[in-house]
């Protein structure tokens, strides 16, 4: 008898302690759980203050309890992807950049947050910005901050080798070469003019996509005609592209090992002086004061070399997840709204280098320097509208293969590109 | 003798037994079909279709199989999966077997060295990736600084980033990490030799070779065919170590079939596409268990 009642006893405590306590609590409305799957919070020296800032969250609203799941940007997407068919599993926000949101779009993950935020909310950010999060008329995503991309650059080495900010890949190219050096004199160069991002992941696959931008290639374009999607690569995508790779494999004027520099590395070169231009956002900035404090008042940036804008405005932020019940969609979004307000001294923003996305977030100082120009710049010159291209991920990876080949010299460019414009027929099959 | 139960008679008795039985191996069986039947016909079913899972179900039939036959992308994939396994699997045979065979003689510290030998096997997969990428990192990496000031090389060398390197440098690597298991498991058939079937031979006249032709592999051979299935399949479906070292790159130098097919569904969200993959991935596995177990099957 005392050992049936010692099971049954064991029994019912080994069921009661499988039900998670935030289901009575739920029950009871007592307590609305937000989950957030967060890029930000992977990523130093700004993480914590997403930490603070949720902590501050909660200690003004006892009521909801927020868990931050800190997971790296290149793998938040595919996290999300194997976790569409299971609403149950999926967080109440989740990190986007604009490149990412197609896809997520498509996915059907996104709820339209025109249904909750205000007009007094909305007039917060920058002009433009809400476009920039807008998909289908919809918008997609809360934005955080803009990240355009424009090249960083050492203002102190421009200046020694007499070296003017350049306005074409062609001038870009010959600043690399001056900025390419053996500075020890042991025979080995050790010292290079630009830090590529040459991995074959989603931050060498955006830098590229800026660069053909800047060139004009448009890469795909919506045909209202037909209503579908269709490659647009021009006359001159071999010849930018054999631009691209020469940089590696002609002239050497980026780091040995090009396809193993992915973004931290490169942003690391540059803060560790081995490279002395860099593409890419303003959070580079960031990685380079926290590295290198000698840096400051030796690093500018310039916009993206030539004719045409080369970067969309970028805007990163939060989604919205439409799987989510009403009362988490309404605490997210009063969470959304406290992280772009609750810190006057914009501490998040400082740290990662990164450009607020309100109007009184980018008159903060750190903004004002020569640093931040190039970007500034690049915002006011006006960027490039989103795509709403679903294939938009699928698109990156075959540039990211195409370059990568070249780079390992496994093919030519003619071969890479030709191969590239298969992959890429085949992407638009299965996506229109 | 055991005495036999008329059917008749016994029938009743028969049928309870096995409904006991059914019993038993219920939950074992749900588990079984929930987790890998159901998966894998769920499998065949996208095959057929182009889809995202959520928002898009296009029927396209067997187009995504005859595209893996038509199109050089899946057949290249497999045949250098295919080389990758063969030279893992060599790798961890010839390792394993010597390794197996010095640790199967007496010796001071034998304990000692079976430990150390194990190591690599321990470590996890993700570890190993990065401490060889740090090995191997071509700015700052120990290799390049030691073959520099061996005289052996003159200027740093992008071991991951050369089409040309990157694939023998992961192959070792992958040797390093999995010969262990070969080794034990040929030191655990070498033990259970009898050392009077080698007194035997030697009465019998046969020389350190015909002893090892003659009685070791015989005495092998059950050890060797479910060791060399497992490894086979196992270092076939390899994912981690590589895609942590390479990504599957540069270019598409290592590019195995398991990373091209999680890029495909994951990245591209085509999901359709890598199911059919997977489906012709799971029957070439299947296939090489059997051909193994043909080649080495007793007389």
């Amino acid at each position: 008898m005392f050992k049936k009642s010692l099971a049954f006893t064991l029994a019912s405590a080994m069921v009661l302690t499988a039900i998670p306590a935030t289901v009575f609590a739920e029950e009871n409305g007592e307590t609305v759980n937000l989950t957030i799957m967060c890029a930000y919070a992977s990523e130093d020296p700004h993480g914590q203050y997403v930490y603070q800032y949720a902590d501050a969250f909660m200690a003004e609203h006892p009521e909801v309890k927020i868990e931050i799941q800190a997971v790296s940007s290149n793998d938040i997407y595919t996290k999300l992807a194997a976790m569409a068919t299971s609403p149950d599993d999926l967080p109440t926000l989740f990190f986007t950049s604009v490149d990412q949101a197609p896809t997520e779009f498509d996915l059907g993950l996104m709820e339209d947050l025109s249904n909750y935020l205000d007009d007094e909310t909305l007039g917060m950010f920058a002009d433009g910005i809400i476009d920039a999060c807008k998909l289908d008329d919809t918008i997609a995503f809360y934005p955080i901050d803009v990240q355009p991309s424009a090249i960083l650059y050492r203002t102190d080495r421009f200046a020694e080798a007499g070296l003017e900010v350049p306005t074409t890949w062609d001038e870009f190219l010959e600043c690399a070469k001056a900025l390419t050096a053996d500075t020890d004199g042991d025979g080995e160069v050790d010292q290079w003019g630009f830090s590529m991002v040459g991995s074959n992941n989603s931050s060498g696959q955006s830098r590229f996509q800026s660069y053909l931008w800047s060139n004009g290639i448009k890469q795909v374009s919506y045909d209202e005609e037909n209503e579908e999607w269709v490659a647009d690569f021009g006359d001159n995508f071999l010849d930018a592209f054999s631009f691209w790779t020469d940089m590696n494999n002609v002239y050497g004027v980026v780091p040995t090992g090009i396809t193993e520099v992915d973004y931290a590395t490169a942003a690391n070169y540059f803060a560790m002086g081995y490279t002395s231009m860099m593409l890419g956002g303003s959070n580079a900035i960031g990685v380079a004061y926290a590295n290198n404090p000698e840096l400051k008042g030796n690093i500018g940036s310039f916009r993206i070399p030539g004719e045409e804008a080369g970067t969309m405005l970028n805007a990163e932020g939060y989604a919205l997840c439409s799987k989510a019940d009403e009362a988490e969609k309404e605490a997210a979004v009063e969470f959304l709204k406290f992280f772009s307000t609750n810190d006057d001294e914009l501490m998040f923003w400082q740290a990662s280098g990164k450009i607020p996305a309100t109007v009184e977030g980018q008159k903060a100082e750190y903004i004002s320097g020569d640093d931040y120009k190039g970007y500034l710049d690049t915002v006011a010159a006006g960027c490039l509208a989103p795509i709403n291209f679903a294939g938009f991920s699928g698109l990156k990876s075959a540039l990211g293969d195409a370059y990568s080949a070249v780079f390992a010299g496994e093919k030519t460019n003619e071969e890479a590109v030709e191969d590239f414009y298969e992959a890429m027929d085949e992407l638009l099959e299965d996506y229109n | 003798m055991a005495k036999k139960s008329s059917p008749r008679s016994g029938g009743k008795k028969i049928a309870g037994y096995q409904n006991t039985g059914y019993k038993f191996i219920g939950p074992a069986a749900f588990l079984m079909i929930a987790l890998i039947i159901y998966p894998m016909l769920y499998g065949v079913y996208l095959s057929f279709y182009n889809t995202n899972l959520v928002t898009k179900w296009k029927f396209v039939g067997l187009k995504y199989y005859m595209q893996a036959f038509t199109q050089p992308e899946f057949y290249k994939s497999v045949l250098l999966t295919l080389l990758f396994m063969v030279l893992v699997v060599v790798g961890h045979f010839t390792i394993g077997f010597i390794l197996a065979t010095a640790l199967n003689k007496e010796f001071r510290g034998r304990t000692f060295f079976r430990v150390i030998f194990m190591l690599p096997w321990l470590f996890p997969e993700t570890v190993i990736a990065l401490l060889f990428t740090w090995i191997m990192n071509p700015m700052y990496g120990i290799l390049n600084s030691i073959l520099k000031s061996l005289g052996i090389i003159s200027s740093n060398i992008s071991w991951l980033g050369s089409a040309s390197l990157a694939f023998p440098c992961v192959v070792a690597v992958c040797i390093w990490k999995g010969y262990p298991l070969v080794m034990t498991m040929i030191l655990s058939g070498l033990q259970a030799i009898s050392s009077d079937l080698y007194e035997a031979a030697r009465i019998d006249g046969a020389n350190k070779w015909q002893q090892f032709m003659n009685v070791t592999i015989p005495g092998l051979r059950p050890v060797l065919v479910t060791t060399i299935v497992l490894d086979s399949v196992w270092w076939f479906k390899q994912y981690t170590l590589v895609y942590t070292m390479t990504g599957g790159g540069p270019g598409e130098a290592t590019n195995l079939i398991s990373l091209s097919i999680y890029g495909t569904a994951f990245n591209d969200l085509r999901f359709g596409k890598a199911a059919a993959w997977g489906i012709i991935v799971f029957i070439i596995c299947y296939l090489i268990s059997k051909v193994f177990r043909f080649v080495l099957k007793e007389d």
